[in-house]
């Protein structure tokens, strides 16, 4: 599903990763986990924009922007936070590459949404403005934005940062639902440990510029080693 | 609220028909409405037709254009920024359209060249066009380069203060004559332009406006900040240019023929949201183009009634919203 093969990043001069590889399959959710300054998010900005990354199968710079607007959808730490903006307009952003010039929303774009507020529990607040939910009601919302998109990729950049703990362990149980069960492929970065221990399928950890990809059962104990000494 | 929003759009309409007919029968002859509904119908006495058809329907559909014009660019210009403060004033267009005018009324002069009265009109016109679309190249270029949009405002206020520094060495060397054509100028006028010179005008607001109609999606979805409308397949360079080009013509064009009229920009999208309680572009749009009119064409009866520069009367209206958008949420 994705497929990062010997890829090198740099900020500027620096070095963040150096021929690191990474391969994620359908229905699996992993944890992006490192130091800040790691290179987390660079490396989940690259999945969005690096020619030399598989995607599907097809080269990353192959792939139109629209067809990648329907391959991959991204969360990131931004609040979006516009007055008037209800939570079903937000949501329906999603639906942005299959809709016509205007963006006008067919019968099935409607359902679409709806159903993806439901699977993030936010039916309660399908009409209520953008800008009076708490930090942990808009990021479901932004969630369910990239549910809507129907993209069997998502990628997430700390979806926990932020968030009190109960709705940490919440937001972690709602990526392994879609996961699991709606067969997605999830990368998510976080510092998050705790949360994501009991739900994530595998661990990719960035240290010293290089990545390992870890199973959970076997990453709990490197991350210790990593990062406690 | 689908209801509230289509009683919304017919009073605006109506509001803007009777505002329309007003605008015609207010003047320094007042024209009574069932001779200006006669003389638009073909009917009535050849004076009265002529001073409604000749000099007062041109000056009331400026309005309107400039009305939809001014508040459109302003729409366009506080999404891509994604600041509720943007307008075409900030983006610079009016200061380079000042920067033109002040070189044709002020710099020619000093220079030797003389200007003739039948040159003056048109001239400035031509400068204040020549010198938005020149602002327009830089803007478009420097987007290109820098994707940050807050230094993209802020080159804009540097912009026109740098503008502003230029126009006063001008005016210092300036003689009182050509002074005085320039200030007229910067008051703004909606009665100077000509039939022949709408005849100009109108074709370029409308494919501006059309142009603002073709990024209501693009709008939508930068509601979101460009990386998540990037994520979701628009293409960003395209949007900016679609809209800049856009925001110009609008008000570079409007500016150019009636001089500087602030305030409309920056204040009736908020209006408009206020009004319409939205964030969709596909009803902010048609209800700012609506508001913009409304805004105008009350700005011009005022105007007329009380013989005052129209700059002056949409300063009036627009600050106390700008104040209440600044001060609201502190």
């Amino acid at each position: 599903m994705i497929k990062l093969n010997n890829i090198s990043l740099a900020y500027g001069s620096r070095t963040i990763l150096r021929d690191v590889s990474l391969h994620l399959h359908a229905g699996e959710l992993c944890a992006l986990i490192g130091r800040n300054g790691a290179g987390k998010s660079t490396l989940l900005r690259a999945l969005t924009s690096r020619g030399d990354i598989l995607l599907n199968g097809e080269r990353l710079s192959a792939i139109s922007s629209e067809k990648l607007a329907q391959t991959l959808a991204i969360v990131t730490t931004e609040r979006i936070r516009v007055e008037n903006l209800l939570v079903e307009d937000l949501v329906a952003m999603g639906r942005a590459p299959y809709t016509n010039w205007v963006g006008h929303l067919q019968d099935i774009d409607r359902a679409i949404v709806n159903e993806a507020i439901e699977a993030v529990g936010m039916g309660d607040f399908i009409g209520r403005d953008t800008s009076s939910l708490s930090d942990g009601e808009l990021q479901r919302a932004m969630i369910a934005r990239a549910i809507a998109q129907q993209t069997p990729i998502i990628l997430l950049d700390e979806p926990t940062a932020f968030l009190d703990i109960p709705t940490r362990f919440e937001v972690c149980r709602l990526l392994a639902d879609l996961a699991h069960n709606s067969g997605k492929c999830i990368l998510f970065s976080t510092h998050d440990v705790d949360s994501a221990l009991p739900v994530c399928d595998s661990f990719a950890i960035i240290e010293n510029e290089s990545l390992q990809k870890l199973p959970t059962d076997i990453a709990a104990n490197e991350i210790e080693r990593l990062f406690r000494r | 609220m689908k209801g509230r929003t289509t009683i919304l759009f017919i009073l605006l309409a109506v509001l803007c028909a009777v505002l329309f007919v007003v605008d015609i029968a207010v003047g320094s002859v007042a024209i009574p409405l069932s001779d200006v509904a006669d003389a638009l119908l073909g009917k009535g006495s050849d004076e009265i037709r002529s001073i409604v058809l000749d000099i007062r329907l041109v000056r009331a559909i400026v309005a309107l254009l400039a009305g939809a014009a001014l508040a459109i660019s302003g729409l366009e210009m506080q999404v891509l920024f994604r600041n509720p403060l943007a307008g075409p004033y900030v983006l610079g267009v009016s200061a380079g359209a000042s920067l033109g005018v002040a070189l044709f009324l002020l710099g020619a002069p000093l220079l030797g060249i003389a200007i003739s009265p039948a040159l003056q009109s048109i001239g400035t016109a031509g400068a204040a066009w020549i010198g938005s679309a020149v602002v327009l190249v830089l803007v478009v270029t420097l987007s290109r380069r820098i994707k940050d949009i807050m230094v993209m405002l802020i080159l804009g206020i540097m912009l026109s203060s740098g503008v502003g520094a230029v126009v006063e060495i001008l005016q210092y060397f300036s003689s009182e004559a050509s002074l005085k054509s320039y200030v007229v100028w910067t008051m703004g006028s909606l009665g100077d332009v000509t039939a022949t010179q709408l005849a100009v005008l109108a074709p370029v607001i409308l494919v501006g406006l059309t142009m603002a109609v073709a990024t209501i999606k693009p709008m939508n979805m930068l509601l979101a900040g460009e990386r998540y409308a990037a994520s979701m397949g628009l293409n960003i360079s395209r949007t900016r240019f679609l809209t800049l080009t856009s925001t110009t013509l609008l008000a570079g064009t409007i500016t150019a023929f009636c001089g500087p009229i602030g305030f409309v920009g920056i204040a009736v999208p908020h209006i408009a949201r206020m009004l319409f309680r939205s964030a969709d572009h596909r009803i902010l749009l048609p209800g700012t183009i609506l508001a913009g009119v409304v805004m105008l064409l009350t700005g011009d009866i005022v105007a007329k009634l009380f013989t005052l520069p129209i700059n002056t009367i949409t300063a009036l209206m627009g600050i106390p919203i700008v104040v209440y958008i600044v001060t609201r949420k502190r």
